[in-house]
C-alpha cells in the first residue's frame, strides 16, 4: 500500500494530480504524459497498481492491448502522425521511471529527431544456440493464459454494492424516529 | 517482373498476396526458412533475431501477414500481448536479465524494416549500454496538448462507440484542431504548401517514388476505409 500511496500516477488515477486524460474506463486510464518526449505521447496504464508486466493479470493486459491498437488509430488519424511506437519499459534496467506499469504510446512524424535504432550484434552461432536452448526450456509452460477475470473477484465487488446499499437503507431507516 | 504500374492497379487483396509472396517472414513461418523457434502456436511464432540488439532479443510474429497493428483484429492483439508477457517473463528466468524492453514499431517512420507486423522483447541489463529506450523530455506548449487532448479523446471514444453528450460541438471542435496544427505546420515548414483537409498531404508521400509498396500508403489506406461504427 505504501508504494500505492507514494506513487504518482496512482494519485493521477485517484485525481489527486491533475492530468490530461485522454481515455478512461473502469480498469485503464490514458493520458497525455506529464514529461512527454514528443507531442502526443501517450502513457496507458491499469488503474490498480503493478509494478511490472509480469504482475498484471493476463486478462488485463488483452484489455490494455485492445486500448493500444484503437490509440494508435486514433493517433495516426487525429494527429495525422506518419507511424507509432509503442514501448514498455520493464524494469529500471529497461529505461522503467515509475514504479506504476504502463505502455507508452509514441507518435512519430518526419524529423522528430526521436530515434529507437539499435545497433545490431553479432552473436556467435553457439551463443545463440544457448540462448534458443534456455529460452525454449523456460518457454514450454506458455499457452495457458487466464483470459477472464477469476469469477470469486466479481462477486465479491456485487457483495460490496449491496452491503453499500444495505447501509444506506439502514442510515434511512435510523433517521426515521 | 511486377511494375510499379501494376503495383497500382491491384486490389488490396492482390497487393497483399504479393507482399506475403516477398515476406522473409512468412517464408520463417511456413518453415522454408530455417530460424531458431522460442514459442508457437496457432496464431503467432516468437524467434530469436538474427541481428539482436541484445542477446536473447526475441521477434514476436503474427502467423498471418500483416502490417501494421490497426489491421490486426483485437482478439489476435490481445493473445500477442498475453504471450509476450508471457516470453517476457521466460527471458527474465532463463537469461537472468534484469529487465525486458517490449517495443513495437509500427510504420517505416517509426523504424519499422519488415512489412510484416512484430513485437521485439529485448532483454536488458543495467551495464548493456542499450541508451535507446530511455525516452527523453520535451516541453510541450499547454494550449497544444489541450488540443490534442480533446482531439484524441473524442476520436478514441468514437472508435469505442461511446456517444458524447453533444457531438455536434465535439465534431466542430476535431475540425479546428486539424486547421490549427495545419497552421502550426505553415510555420515551420513555409516551402510546404498544405491544404485544408489534408488530401493532398497525403498525395505527397505517394509522390515518394519507393519502388515497391510504401507502409504509410497502405496504412492510409486502411484508416480511410476503416468501417466507421
Amino acid at each position: 500500500m505504501s508504494q500505492k500511496n507514494n506513487c504518482e500516477f496512482c494519485q493521477i488515477i485517484g485525481k489527486k494530480i491533475n492530468a490530461k486524460r485522454i481515455f478512461e474506463d473502469a480498469k485503464v486510464l490514458a493520458i497525455l504524459n506529464p514529461n512527454p518526449c514528443c507531442a502526443g505521447h501517450i502513457l496507458l496504464m491499469p488503474k490498480e497498481h503493478f509494478s511490472i508486466i509480469e504482475q498484471v493479470p493476463d486478462y488485463l493486459i488483452a484489455h490494455l492491448s485492445k486500448i493500444v491498437n484503437k490509440i494508435s488509430i486514433a493517433v495516426f488519424e487525429i494527429l495525422q502522425a506518419k507511424g507509432t511506437n509503442i514501448l514498455i519499459q520493464n524494469g529500471v534496467a529497461a529505461g522503467q521511471k515509475s514504479n506504476h506499469f504502463m505502455i507508452h504510446i509514441i507518435p512519430r512524424k518526419e524529423n522528430d529527431s526521436l530515434n529507437f535504432q539499435w545497433q545490431p550484434r553479432q552473436l556467435s552461432e553457439e551463443q545463440m544456440s544457448t540462448i534458443e536452448l534456455k529460452l525454449k526450456e523456460e518457454s514450454k509452460g506458455i499457452g495457458e493464459f487466464e483470459k477472464e477475470e477469476r469469477k470469486p473477484v466479481k462477486l465479491d465487488s456485487e457483495i460490496e454494492k449491496i452491503d453499500k446499499e444495505e447501509n444506506y437503507l439502514i442510515k434511512q431507516l435510523n433517521r426515521i424516529p | 517482373m511486377v511494375t510499379e504500374e501494376d503495383v497500382a492497379n491491384m486490389s488490396p487483396e492482390q497487393l497483399q498476396e504479393l507482399q506475403k509472396q516477398n515476406c522473409i517472414f512468412c517464408h520463417i513461418i511456413s518453415g522454408k526458412v530455417a530460424s531458431k523457434k522460442i514459442y508457437e502456436d496457432d496464431k503467432v511464432l516468437a524467434i530469436l533475431d538474427i541481428n539482436p540488439a541484445n542477446p536473447g532479443h526475441i521477434l514476436l510474429l503474427t502467423k498471418e501477414h500483416y502490417q501494421i497493428m490497426p489491421q490486426i483484429p483485437d482478439d489476435e492483439i490481445s493473445h500477442m500481448f498475453m504471450v509476450a508477457k508471457a516470453i517476457s517473463h521466460a527471458c527474465l528466468k532463463a537469461l537472468k536479465v534484469q529487465g525486458t524492453n517490449i517495443f513495437i514499431a509500427n510504420g517505416t517512420l517509426a523504424g519499422q524494416k519488415a512489412s510484416h507486423f512484430m513485437l521485439h522483447i529485448i532483454p536488458r541489463m543495467n551495464t548493456d549500454g542499450l541508451k535507446i529506450f530511455d525516452l527523453p523530455e520535451k516541453s510541450i506548449q499547454e494550449n497544444i496538448s489541450e488540443q490534442i487532448r480533446a482531439g484524441l479523446s473524442n476520436k478514441i471514444n468514437e472508435l469505442f462507440g461511446i456517444k458524447t453528450e453533444e457531438p455536434i460541438v465535439l465534431d466542430r471542435k476535431t475540425e479546428k484542431i486539424g486547421e490549427k496544427e495545419e497552421n502550426q505546420k505553415k510555420t515551420n515548414k513555409s516551402e510546404e504548401k498544405v491544404n485544408k483537409d489534408g488530401v493532398t498531404k497525403e498525395k505527397k508521400s505517394n509522390k515518394e517514388g519507393n519502388s515497391g509498396i510504401d507502409l504509410d500508403e497502405i496504412s492510409n489506406f486502411i484508416i480511410k476505409n476503416e468501417p466507421k461504427k
